[in-house]
């Protein structure tokens, strides 16, 4: 009986962190055991996690026990949050030490943060691939830093690997501008990497495209896999009915990350919106999820700009474990979709909102890649613009559309939701990597 | 019961109140040094306030109702203001504005004595931390923590 294919997974948010990337990485390492892989994976420790966003620990439960987890203990020095760790100097000018710490964070490797763990990261990889040799090395960026130990190891011992890109490293899709040319030091690294990697994934085709017209000949080799819910599988959900007379409830649920100008545009066209409409005067909206980081954790200025509206009905309720993210749905009549980027950003929130069923206002920029998803939705709200007026009227658009949506609707737009299933989108890439190792251990038992 | 003393100067979040009355609320009492600036719901949060001011710092604006524009002492008082305002600027750059806060705790009698009994020093924002590091070398027993999500940690309270 043949053994078994060993995976060596390279996945920096791996659970338990607080992570938005957290979902894909899990459902990732689960489809290859299901497919019959050994799976390692190598990540960082709880303690790091806490550190940055903070842990999911309800996420544990959904990692396969048969999977191993290597947690390496690589700490970010800039978020240490006990000051009998920091130096005077440092304590003192706490911004020009930070200014040089960053100085120092590409001398190993050309990525802010993270590129100062490349050495450490790289030798421990080496480690593990001595005492349990991989047959694939999967790695999921960002950190564009967990690439490099992938590329060590093919050059050193010609061991395919698969980079996950998620999103893109060559392209800044924030702000849909190049972020590096090719002849850069990052681009010639990249260029190593996909020259020698089996395949790259990315989250959604005009990421997967711009590679491929940044590099043609290799075009074939880069797929689509898309993110995806986790509703169905992590969280069950069920929805309740609006009630006009109670006002209605309106939510954000994720990491906060877009800037906060745009948390005050949200909530100055909620208060516009208010004023316009009676059942919205007496309505809420909630923000839930991760804002800050280190030190600001749970309190930076998005935290501060939403405290005060609290007199309009505007709240922040903290974190939400991902196993109870069905009930806060549940309690929600519509929800805000607020993404930062254009068409290369996709989000990973987008994929449980329709999941929902309930009806979505976006507030991002009218050629986002969620665009792409919502189309069809039947309870779907276009903002025409990210000022607190457009605002205004996409909040009172969707408040309509929550009081008058149907269960006819409501069915036919969980129904868009079912095919962007989060295992739908990835046992594909996981079954073509498990058949490509059959191929290839069979190919080896016959010569 | 621990005894947690946060350092705070800048406007702070209404989500650290509610951080500061959970604490409360799990039987540590929880005392604030708090620049003029941090504002009203963290200082109602904690047990009791200590105010401090910090030297060449930022003047508000001396404006009077009544007091007519190019007056003598509308002069004087906009010229307080903006000399003040340079020696501001000049002091954060050379001193830095942590020294700076760093020196009004230092002239509170009643801010070292919280200081010197804590168990648990907070620097609620980044120009409290070298206030509560220069705390933290006298008072050798205490944890001494950037934020207050890290202080929860400390205390074994769900920072989430």
């Amino acid at each position: 009986m043949p053994r078994a294919p060993r995976l060596l997974y390279l996945a920096w948010g791996f659970p338990p962190a607080a992570k938005s990337c957290t979902y894909r990485l899990l459902a990732t390492a689960n489809a290859f055991v299901v497919q019959g892989w050994q799976v390692t994976v190598v990540t960082l420790t709880q303690e790091a996690w806490r550190r940055e966003h903070g842990l999911d620990l309800s996420l544990l439960d959904h990692v396969d026990p048969r999977i191993d987890v290597v947690r390496l203990p690589l700490f970010r020095e800039d978020l240490e949050t006990d000051l009998r760790a920091w130096s005077r100097d440092r304590a003192r000018h706490p911004a020009a030490w930070l200014a040089r710490h960053r100085r120092g964070d590409e001398e190993q490797f050309p990525e802010p943060v993270f590129g100062r763990w490349h050495d450490e990261l790289v030798a421990a990889v080496r480690g593990i691939q001595a005492t349990h040799p991989a047959d694939l090395v999967l790695a999921t960026a960002a950190p564009y830093t967990f690439f490099a130990p992938a590329l060590d190891l093919h050059e050193r011992d010609g061991v395919p690997f698969v980079l996950d890109y998620r999103d893109a490293w060559a392209i800044d899709i924030v702000n849909d501008r190049t972020a590096f040319t090719p002849d850069s030091r990052r681009g010639r690294i990249e260029g190593r990497m996909l020259t020698a990697a089996r395949e790259a994934w990315f989250v959604n085709g005009p990421i997967r495209d711009a590679y491929a017209a940044r590099h043609p000949a290799l075009a074939e080799r880069f797929h689509v896999v898309r993110n995806g819910s986790d509703l169905g599988g992590l969280a069950a959900f069920s929805p309740h009915r609006p009630d006009p007379a109670a006002g209605l409830t309106f939510g954000y649920l994720g990491t906060i990350t877009f800037g906060a100008d745009l948390t005050t545009a949200i909530c100055e066209g909620w208060v516009q919106a208010r004023r316009a409409d009676p059942v919205l005067a007496r309505s809420r909206l909630e923000f839930r999820g991760h804002v800050g980081a280190g030190s600001a954790r749970g309190a930076n200025a998005h935290a501060r700009i939403i405290g005060e509206y609290g007199a309009a009905g505007v709240s922040l309720h903290g974190p939400v474990a991902k196993a109870r993210t069905g009930e806060v749905y549940a309690g929600w009549d519509a929800l805000v979709l607020c993404l930062v980027g254009g068409r290369y950003v996709t989000s990973g929130k987008v994929y449980d909102y329709i999941a929902t069923g309930l009806p979505i206002m976006s507030v991002h920029a009218s050629d986002h890649a969620a665009g792409e998803v919502l189309e069809g939705y039947p309870l779907w709200v276009r903002n025409d613009g990210m000022d607190a007026g457009a605002i205004a009227a996409a909040f009172l658009e969707c408040a309509h559309l929550a009081l008058e949506a149907d269960d006819a609707a409501r069915a036919a737009a969980r129904a868009h939701a079912q095919r962007f299933d989060r295992m739908a989108q990835i046992e594909p890439a996981v079954r073509r990597l498990t058949e490509q190792a059959r191929v290839g251990a069979e190919r080896e038992g016959s010569s | 019961m621990s005894r947690v003393v946060l350092v705070a100067t800048r406007p702070a979040p209404a989500a650290l109140a509610d951080a500061v009355r959970g604490m409360r609320a799990a039987g540590h009492r929880v005392d604030l040094i708090a620049g003029p600036a941090v504002g009203a719901p963290l200082v109602e949060a904690a047990a009791s306030v200590v105010a401090i001011h910090r030297p060449l710092g930022p003047r508000a604006s001396t404006r009077r109702p009544g007091l007519a524009r190019w007056s003598p002492r509308w002069v004087v008082g906009a010229a307080a203001v903006v000399t003040r305002a340079a020696a501001t600027k000049a002091t954060n750059r050379t001193v830095g504005p942590g020294a700076m806060w760093a020196a009004a705790v230092r002239r509170s009698r009643a801010a070292r004595a919280l200081l010197a009994g804590g168990d648990v020093l907070v620097a609620v924002d980044i120009d409290a931390v070298y206030a509560v590091w220069l705390a933290a070398q006298r008072n050798s027993a205490a944890a001494a923590v950037n934020g207050v999500a890290p202080a929860l940690d400390v205390l074994g309270l769900d920072a989430d």
